[in-house]
């Protein structure tokens, strides 16, 4: 029974990762009906700077989160009006490619700019661990969890009662009209990159010390934040979140009763469960899509 | 105000508007009508910037705007009503409301939005109501009370009485009317075009894309051909 706990409580921790990226998938999709595979890279990106500003550069955990998360920020939204935005009028597929393109690029120049070893973070939480009946949980992990649900209610918060959130719903919900109101769709896809990319930077930073970071951790977060949203459903706000926890869960249970040398084929099975027998996820509705 | 002059456009190899040229003078309320599939909306779509245009271009207040994107269209005080209401579904009445005053979020909307309830007094009713949950009616009159959120100047209007009721019809002509008398210049396009032509002062009728025919209201009714091709006459 400790054991199931304990899945339980890991689960739940590297769900919330997978969460924060399945909703900046979802976010971007809804404004652009581009899916952004540099997501992942948002979260390395997260990590890996403050990381390196603490232990390179000496500079304390907040200043150097909050540049990691406005470079991160600048980058997400900059990739798009310099390379996706000029493309807009290609196939959905070859907007897929190149923010595929940019997620290499951005490990590229990660590995070259910031090297190619594991980075930490130094907890910045104490105690370290506490034991709740033999269940061992790490503090920072708690962290990570309310730092995930923290984001995701902001974000919530933001798009339903803000003015510019209207916008965006606007622009996911009918492109033209909100043309013909006036609404410059570009600014707002823009604005939806830098969210989520804002996302995945304080996701990053908060995991990176428990799961450590390296320029190539982007694309598995890509792969397991894209399955999370397609389990949970793009076009609802519980979905992504929910699809989340439960690759999570799932990861962490076939890793502790199955095999850990598979735990990163779990979340592709979903994917392919999903794709083939509920495409539009479990709190999806069939018949949305963008206009 | 508004002046197009040799527009031709189209979608792939179909080409659906030839060398449409007209103008609306301001303060004027003027009329297209013409069959379906004539290209009324493409023509539409084309001066509000949402159709890409092959050829020609489009003036307002003398100023070239065909290169513009919409949403400085929308600044510049031209602003389309589209065919099918396009209202945003997960928002409310409103929100849908407040969004039409985009261009000019830096200030209040809240004059506007009680001068749109006072036109129709049911949206104030279902302010908080879903827009997609609204009848066509309800819909339409969203659209049209969304998009005079922004002060146009100008109004395009495509097809207002689509699939609604003759009584909310009226309503929405109406409501034009005195939209007018405050100054705005209005261009719309209207199947019911015995009710239309009555109320306008001028109106051109297209035909596969082209402009054959212009006129006062009066002149197109008394027209023969009006008569025969969309009077029932
Ligand atoms: N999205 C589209 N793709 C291809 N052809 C179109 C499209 N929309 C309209 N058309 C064609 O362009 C012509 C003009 O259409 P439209 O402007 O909608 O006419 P109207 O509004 O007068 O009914 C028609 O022949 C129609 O079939
Ligand atoms: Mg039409």
């Amino acid at each position: 029974m400790t054991t199931f706990f304990q899945l339980v409580v890991s689960g739940i921790t590297v769900g919330s990762i997978y969460a924060l990226v399945a909703i900046g998938f979802t976010l971007v999709y809804r404004a652009s009906g581009i899916f952004n595979f540099a997501q992942g890279e948002y979260v390395m990106l997260g990590g890996m700077i403050t990381g390196i500003l603490m232990t390179t550069c000496g500079v304390g955990f907040v200043p150097a989160s909050l540049v990691a998360i406005l470079v991160t920020v600048a980058i997400g939204a900059i990739s798009y009006l310099l390379a996706i935005r000029p493309a807009r009028s290609a196939a959905q597929v070859h907007l897929l490619i190149i923010t595929i393109g940019i997620s290499v690029l951005l490990r590229g120049l990660t590995s070259a700019l910031l090297g190619k070893d594991f980075v930490r973070i130094p907890t910045f939480v104490s105690p370290e661990t506490f034991n709740i009946g033999g269940v061992v949980i790490q503090s920072q992990a708690l962290l990570v969890i309310a730092g995930a649900m923290a984001m995701a209610s902001l974000l919530w918060l933001f798009l339903t009662r803000s003015f510019v959130g209207k916008g965006i719903t606007a622009v996911s919900a009918n492109l033209m009209a909100a043309k013909l109101v006036g609404i410059n769709p570009a600014a707002i896809v823009a604005l939806c990159f830098g969210i989520s990319a804002c996302i995945g930077a304080v996701g990053g930073l908060v995991a990176t010390p428990i799961t450590m970071t390296s320029y190539d951790a982007g694309t598995m977060l890509a792969i397991k934040g894209f399955s999370a949203a397609m389990l949970g459903g793009i076009s609802s706000a519980a979905g992504p979140l929910v699809g989340g926890l439960l690759i999570g869960l799932f990861e962490a249970f076939g890793a502790g009763y199955v095999s850990s040398t598979y735990k990163d084929a779990f979340a592709l099975l979903i994917l392919l469960g999903v794709l083939a027998f509920r495409p539009q996820g479990l709190f999806g509705n069939r018949s949305t899509q963008r206009v | 105000m508004l002046k197009v002059d040799q527009l031709a456009s189209g979608y792939g190899r179909i080409k659906a508007l030839h060398q449409v040229s007209l103008e609306v003078k301001r303060g004027e309320i003027v009329a297209l009508v013409g069959a379906n599939g004539a290209g009324k909306t493409t023509l539409l779509k084309a001066i509000a910037g949402v159709q890409p245009v092959a050829q020609g271009r489009i003036f307002l207040d003398a100023a070239p705007i065909e290169k513009l994107l919409p949403h400085q269209r929308v600044k510049l005080g031209l602003v389309l009503v589209p065919e099918g209401r396009q209202i945003f579904a997960p928002l409310t009445v409103e929100d849908n409301l407040r969004v039409g005053a985009w261009t000019r979020a830096d200030d209040r909307s809240d004059g506007d939005l009680e001068r749109v309830f006072s036109y129709f007094p049911v949206l104030k009713e279902f302010r908080a109501r879903l827009a997609g949950s609204l009848s066509g009616g309800q819909q339409q009159m969203l659209a049209v009370g969304r998009a005079l959120m922004s002060r146009p100047k100008m109004l395009l209007l495509d097809e207002p009485s689509m699939g609604l009721a003759p009584l909310v019809f009226k309503q929405i002509i109406s409501v034009l009317e005195s939209i007018r008398q405050s100054g705005v210049t209005i261009f719309v396009v209207e199947q019911n075009v015995n009710a239309v032509l009555k109320i306008v002062d001028r109106a051109y009728v297209l035909e596969m894309g082209k402009i054959t025919l212009q006129g006062t209201g009066n002149e197109l009714l008394a027209d023969t051909r009006v008569q025969a091709a969309y009077l029932g006459v």
